[in-house]
């Protein structure tokens, strides 16, 4: 038997995988909450750079591309205009305009604000000259009207043309930064969706893994020690382990199993051999005194009027003289012989043969009345008397019996008084010349017959 | 329960807003710096100036006060707690910072010098040299005419209005000054025979932008202001405004 009592387990404890799910779940989370804490800090620290430093660059696009606006339908209200006090007023107003490009960083925007200007201003001055021209050649309406038209004209597309190429960048600008703005928050936004798919997958994955263990190194030992279990409960031989238990606990649940199988079945073989010792005469394997007593009492509790209690008494006639004759072994084989007849005792309820001490037996049975027990006994005088027994050195030999009978139908009688009358009954045999039976009748008026 | 509970909680709200009634704000300008800060002919206070800071109070829901001061003791007068606000058009300079609280810009301009556009073509300084240049006191421009144009002459004038009569008396031959207060001073008559003078001066130093300033220190109500001027730019109140001075955009 393997020796359990002082495992030297190897594996961890239960208690210490627990704590390691724990420690798991908990860094896990941690992890978890730091990750989403950081991404969502820079998708807020994007919001605020967003909002501090892209916003006011598109503001100021914004303002740029109103200051285009504003400019483009001054150069057209100055090209259009015909009065020396307005245009000059437009003019400084272009100017004025041209000056707050500077603020807004683009050089681009800035020189073409100035060539704008520029422009407005030869358009005012070309307008100024004609007009004097004008007062000098009155006659000569015609050409002078062509001339503006002319000079006027070269400036002010000049002009449009610049101020929509400012637009142009202006526009594309906003664009640029709107495009940077959209990046950004698409790259956040993708970020974030990866964390979280990746966030709860790894849990996902985990609790099947988790399932697979709890089977492995749970399951499946906690099935073996049951089934171990049923099968010591069977008394089957014990299912030797597929591997070691890596769980501590479980593994000595196992082998404390498995000892306790053994020391089972340990126990029960010597159950078996001690009641065999305690119920079983050893020569010839029918029950002993001991075994017959307890009977007996039982079976005097059961008696009633309809079925009584009959104690047959045997004893083999001069069994002394077989000993001394043919020696002890064969003498042995005549008591064998008549316990085997015994033992196959047919048609009798309840009965127990069994043997009493030295060459004697005794027969208990449920019977339904004296008669029927003497009846009995006298027919078992006959079988024995039939008996063919084979002595060590080969003869066959027979020999006799007496039998002693008594009979009770009260359940308070006790076995000793029916003992001694089945005692006397049998003493009355063997002085009545043996080889018969004698029955201890109970007469009315307490007198006592025998046959 | 609940009735009680909202009625004491009224109470209590009343009790606090009486206790706390509307907040009252001193304001100085300088009341000599059309169009944005100026005392009209029936002696009214008006300007693009006054409009924000008028503005800004209902914003505020605060009691507003207003006063002219001197541009040269200005500052002084906030430091002595004459006023809590000044809203003047006043450019951010460090120096100044030193000593008073900006808030983000209202508005951006630019230095320019305006003269007769004929005898002047260029604003550069050597072209410029033995020029007599007007400036109002105490302003970013007098000191940048004192720094950049070493060899003309500079002017000043006690402010705005005086340095510009300096060049209508032909006591001056140039006015420096913010491009926006001059474009409104040549569409006037008297201005009308003046023009910018050369390219617009691109020296970053002359690119300047126009504050309201607390007492130093005074953090919490810079940021309502700040906060303020934001509401105003967004629901549209200050380019009503400017659309009522400027014929673009000066934010």
């Amino acid at each position: 038997m393997t020796d359990t009592r002082s495992p030297t387990i190897r594996g961890v404890s239960l208690r210490f995988v627990g704590r390691i799910f724990l420690l798991i779940a908990v860094v896990y989370s941690v992890l978890a909450a730091l990750g989403a804490g950081l991404f969502l800090t820079r998708i807020e620290q994007d919001a605020i750079a967003t909002r501090e430093t892209q916003i006011p660059l598109i503001l100021s696009q914004t303002r740029n591309a109103v200051k285009v606006e504003r400019m483009s339908s001054l150069v057209r209200a100055i090209f259009l205009a015909n009065d020396r006090r307005l245009e000059r007023q437009l003019q400084l107003q272009i100017q004025a305009l041209a000056q707050g490009f500077g603020f807004d960083g683009s050089s681009a925007l800035t020189a073409g604000s100035r060539k704008v200007a520029s422009l407005a201003k030869t358009i005012a001055a070309t307008r100024q000259k004609e007009r004097e021209d004008a007062d000098i050649e009155a006659s000569d309406s015609a050409s002078a009207g062509l001339a503006k038209s002319t000079a006027g004209l070269v400036a002010y597309e000049e002009a449009i043309r610049i101020l929509e190429t400012m637009g142009k960048e202006v526009s594309g600008n906003s664009a640029v930064v709107a495009d940077d703005i959209a990046g950004g928050i698409q790259r956040s936004a993708v970020a974030v969706r990866y964390l979280v798919i990746v966030a709860l997958i790894i849990p996902a994955l985990f609790v099947p893994v988790l399932l697979l263990l709890a089977r492995r190194h749970l399951a499946e030992p906690i099935g073996a020690a049951i089934r171990n279990l049923h099968r010591i409960e069977k008394d089957e031989a014990l299912e030797p382990p597929q591997s070691k238990p890596r769980l501590k606990e479980l593994a000595l649940i196992g082998d404390a199993i498995v000892s306790y199988g053994s020391t089972a079945s340990e126990l029960r073989r010597t159950n078996v051999v001690l009641q065999a010792l305690a119920e079983k005469d050893p020569l010839t394997g029918l029950a002993n005194r001991r075994m017959f007593e307890k009977f007996l009492a039982a079976a005097i509790l059961r008696s009633s009027a309809e079925w009584g209690t009959a104690v047959l008494l045997i004893d083999i006639d001069h069994f002394k003289s077989i000993n001394d004759q043919h020696g002890h072994p064969t003498g042995d084989r005549c008591l064998k012989s008549l316990a085997g007849l015994l033992e196959n005792i047919p048609d009798l309820s309840n009965a127990l043969a069994s043997r009493f001490g030295g060459e004697e037996f005794v027969v208990v049975y449920d019977a339904p009345s004296s008669d029927h027990a003497f009846e009995y006994a006298r027919f078992l005088c006959r079988k024995i008397e039939l008996l063919e027994t084979q002595s060590v050195d080969g003869t066959i030999l027979r020999f006799t019996a007496s039998v002693g009978v008594s009979f009770t139908t009260s359940p308070a009688d006790n076995s000793a008084d029916l003992l001694e009358k089945a005692d006397r009954a049998l003493y009355a045999a063997k002085r009545s010349g043996r080889n018969r039976a004698e029955v201890d009748r109970p007469m009315m008026g307490g007198g006592r017959a025998t046959a | 329960m609940m009735r009680i509970a909202v009625l004491a909680l009224g109470v209590l709200l009343a009790g606090i807003s009486s206790a706390f009634p509307a907040e009252r704000l001193r304001i100085a300008t300088e009341g000599a710096y059309p169009p944005f800060n100026f005392v009209d002919e029936s002696g009214v206070l008006k300007g693009f100036d006054v409009d924000i800071a008028k503005a800004l109070c209902k914003q505020l829901e605060a009691d507003c006060t207003f006063q002219t001061v001197e541009w040269s003791k200005i500052i002084e007068g906030l430091e002595s707690n004459r006023y809590d606000l000044i809203i003047a058009s006043m450019a951010y300079t460090k120096e100044r910072a030193a000593r008073v609280e900006f808030s983000a810009p209202y508005y951006r301009s630019h230095s320019v010098l305006i003269g007769d556009a004929e005898k002047f073509t260029d604003s550069s300084p050597a072209a410029l040299a033995g020029a007599r240049i007007a400036a109002a006191d105490g302003t970013v421009q007098a000191d940048y005419a004192k720094k950049a144009y070493k060899d003309s002459i500079t002017v000043l004038a006690k402010d705005q209005p005086s340095a510009q009569k300096l060049l209508e008396e032909k006591k001056a031959d140039l006015l420096i000054g913010d491009a926006i207060e001059l474009l409104s001073f040549m569409e006037t008559p008297t201005g009308s025979t003046y023009g910018y003078i050369g390219d617009p001066i691109s020296s970053e130093f002359l690119q300047s932008s126009a504050h309201i300033t607390a007492q130093k220190g005074n953090i919490a109500l810079i940021a309502r202001v700040n906060e303020a001027l934001k509401q105003i730019k967004l629901n549209g109140v200050y380019d009503k405004i400017n659309d009522q001075y400027f014929p673009f955009n000066i934010y």
